[in-house]
């Protein structure tokens, strides 16, 4: 992995978050929520809880990883481990650190995580929902079908673009600001941004996706085949849920760190 | 999801902001409309009837209890929930004739759960607005919205209000689902309110 996750390092504040996982209680089933502490074997979370191996995945580990904890596969990738065990326990079970527990170390190993997440929208499950569309438009007899491909590469061209803008505006004005706190180089002529408005910007991707489940699950006549249109909305439900949690980790994990960083640089005064 | 309205009666101002206040604090829920006597509650209760209506009982006690008992007959017709305010003494054969009561002393926890309690679709036989079917004017607003018009253009060819055409356009996502212009227009051709001839064009 790259470099810049040897930075992170256990801080006090850090350490706080360490006892924010304290208690144990690993249940084989998902539906009951639990905790994921950095002791736990990889394999074991992943078996309670499948949707983790997105996770695992944009923070560049592989399968494979036999019997080693979550500490190990850290030490062993140079993850800073409290950033790996906030975003996994935020997918787990939706539940967000208190800002105290929070280090704006994290914030160059985030950047990476949520740039490989879009990474996996943009090149590997959209242009998949977008084959699958395809299929069932060729098992189907209804030429209105046809219609949803045009309105969902609408939508992915929309998605591309707002993620696009946090690559090339949001995170090079994130790192700008870290490396000014860290090592006082001087900020460069992005400084005049600041998070909020990108908080503001982070809009309503969501709506087409929900028109899009509504269309199949309300609206199209039932259909020749049904067996794609289930499928595509299986990845839609699963997407929407993805994206709730990335989005939930860039404005009330991502956000609260950068406005730290932006008191700190003087810029709310 | 349409918000569920409780109309507030007191002569207090403080009671009824209050509680005013208190509900909104949860306003994603409510809608609070307040009055200070129940002679222009009246009107509104035909044309828009609330969720709850929250009173004071000392307004309805003379009589001998015949301005309650009417009051009473009016929940049932109209379907809404009648709750005491209460910062007084009541006899509790008054206050049997509500179908909750909130003291002076609930904090707003309680009064939550009391509200949410009545206003429980499980167990009220309301239905919810958005399960009706669309109107005339509202399908002719997807036609028009599908045909790549906005609002302001809608607003004229309909001789309505631009206000009136957000309205719709309201009511019209709340009972289909369906936001985004394209998604209606994709709406509009599968249900042949436009021929998708007319898709090609606006896309």
């Amino acid at each position: 992995m790259s470099s810049i996750y040897k930075k992170s390092r256990i801080s006090s504040d850090n350490l706080k978050y360490l006892l924010y996982f304290t208690e144990k209680e690993l249940r084989m089933n998902h539906t009951d929520e639990f905790r994921i502490e950095g002791n736990f074997r990889m394999a074991d979370v992943i078996n309670a809880n499948e949707r983790l191996l997105l996770i695992i995945e944009r923070f560049g580990i592989s399968l494979g990883f036999g019997d080693k904890t979550i500490f190990e596969i850290c030490r062993e990738h140079q993850l800073d481990p409290l950033l790996v065990l906030v975003v996994m326990n935020v997918f787990n079970s939706h539940s967000f650190p208190a800002q105290g527990f929070l280090s704006v170390n994290m914030l160059p190993g985030l950047i990476s995580y949520l740039k490989n997440g879009h990474r996996y929208y943009l090149k590997e499950k959209l242009p998949f929902i977008g084959e699958l569309i395809d299929r069932f438009i060729e098992n189907t007899d209804n030429p209105d079908t046809k219609l949803l491909k045009s309105f969902f590469r609408e939508y992915a061209r929309e998605v591309s673009e707002h993620m696009s803008l946090e690559e090339t505006t949001v995170f090079p004005y994130i790192l700008a600001l870290y490396n000014y706190s860290e090592n006082g180089e001087p900020p460069s002529e992005l400084m005049n941004y600041r998070i909020d408005e990108f908080v503001e910007h982070h809009s309503d991707i969501e709506e087409k996706l929900d028109d899009l489940m509504h269309l199949l699950i309300k609206h199209f006549p039932p259909t020749k085949d049904r067996f794609y249109r289930n499928m595509i909305l299986l990845e839609l439900f699963n997407l929407q849920y993805d994206l709730n949690d990335h989005s939930g980790i860039e404005n009330r994990i991502l956000a609260p760190l950068v406005r730290q960083l932006e008191e700190k640089a003087g810029k709310n005064e | 999801m349409s918000k569920k309205k409780i109309y507030i009666v007191d002569q207090s101002e403080i009671i009824r902001r209050g509680i005013g206040a208190i509900l909104r604090s949860r306003s994603y829920q409510y809608e609070i409309i307040d009055s200070i006597d129940s002679s222009d509650i009246q009107d509104c209760l035909r044309s828009q009837c609330p969720a709850i209506l929250l009173v004071n009982p000392q307004g309805y006690v003379g009589n001998k209890g015949e301005r309650l008992k009417a009051l009473r007959q009016k929940a049932i017709n109209f379907g809404f929930k009648l709750v005491a305010v209460v910062y007084a003494y009541f006899d509790e054969q008054v206050l049997s004739l509500f179908d909750d009561v909130i003291y002076i002393n609930d904090d707003e926890a309680k009064i939550f759960s009391k509200l949410e309690k009545l206003t429980d679709p499980e167990l009220s036989p309301f239905v919810p607005e958005e399960t009706s079917p669309l109107s005339q004017r509202e399908l002719d607003v997807i036609r028009l919205v599908a045909l790549g018009h906005s609002n302001r253009d809608i607003a004229e060819e309909l001789f309505i209000s631009i206000h009136t055409v957000i309205s719709h356009r309201k009511n019209i996502t709340a009972k289909l689902g369906i936001k985004s212009a394209s998604g209606l227009t994709i709406y509009a051709v599968i249900n042949k309110l436009i021929s998708s001839g007319d898709f090609d064009k606006t896309v």
